[in-house]
């Protein structure tokens, strides 16, 4: 997955707060907040926006490209 | 690596449980006595042991299954030995499973169905679980299922439409339905198991 997160750390600086809290503010399961934060899962625009909310900041302050900019999009023709 | 053990994992536990199903069949048409019980008491036993060790490790690092996926681990189970159980029938065409004169496998079959949804209950919070990501992968699951049970429904409609005349006094009414009511638990078999296939690809990073 291109896309990563700093929503480990911005955890930590949010009190330690936990996995668990973290899911339950925003509705999802521990599992799912694990996959976030080891960059296996891109979440949705809703789920990014919940999580940016909890942390008072931008969606673009949460995640961010892993190469700086997004991959060229893959389309049939050039796969 | 890791993620093919997860995999086989999957495959053999599956294959395990139909196993059961069948050997429970066969030693119940055998012996004619009602061996449904003991494949209600393997999944109850099973179902218990997970919790526990899913409890253990949730205490010493986190790393259990979230609920959707344990509701899998259940149902896969489940669906498995009901499946290995009808499969035995249908190597046997001229055992009566309608009514069953002569033999406990039709009650043998209800009593792993009840079995089944006695083990759901351990897990029933479980599956309230549910989350976007979950979503995704049941809804991918779902497609394989849908994809597995028309194909068998392709295969079953093909057999049934050109098999020999000489074939045709075995596979009475009665027997075509529990060919079709297979082809349903086997497609939801496929369900279970590629969810939990998604589940081992998402936790290697590859979903």
């Amino acid at each position: 997955m291109n896309i990563g997160t700093h929503l480990r750390r911005l955890r930590f600086e949010s009190e330690e707060m936990s996995q668990e809290a973290l899911a339950r503010s925003v509705g999802v399961t521990r599992q799912t907040i694990i996959a976030l934060e080891t960059g296996r899962y891109a979440p949705s625009l809703e789920l990014a926006m919940r999580l940016a909310a909890v942390f008072d900041c931008k969606v673009d302050d949460l995640f961010f490209w892993k190469d700086g900019q997004p991959p060229p999009v893959a389309t049939k023709g050039n796969q | 690596m890791a993620n093919r053990r997860n995999l086989l994992k999957v495959i053999a536990f599956s294959l395990t449980y139909i196993a059961l199903g069948a050997v429970l069949a066969w030693a119940s048409y055998r012996t004619s006595y009602p061996l449904g019980c003991v494949g209600v008491v393997a999944m109850m036993g099973w179902a218990l042991f997970a919790r526990r060790h899913w409890q253990a490790l949730q205490i010493r690092d986190g790393s259990e299954p979230g609920g959707p996926e344990r509701v899998a681990w259940q149902r896969l189970a489940g669906y498995s030995v009901i499946f290995g159980h009808m499969a035995f029938g249908y190597f046997h065409p001229n055992i009566d499973l309608h009514v069953g004169a002569g033999n406990y496998l039709a009650i043998d079959n209800w009593t792993l169905i009840l079995g089944m949804a006695a083990s759901s209950i351990l897990f029933r919070a479980d599956g309230q679980q549910q989350d976007e990501r979950n979503d995704r992968i049941i809804a991918l699951a779902t497609l394989w299922s849908y994809r597995s049970l028309i194909g068998s429904l392709v295969i079953l409609l093909t057999f049934v439409g050109f098999m020999p005349p000489s074939w045709r006094s075995l596979f009475d009414h009665f027997a075509v339905a529990n060919l079709m009511v297979g082809t349903i638990v086997l497609s939801l078999t496929v369900r279970e198991t590629v969810q939990l296939f998604l589940y081992a690809d998402d936790a290697m990073g590859t979903l």
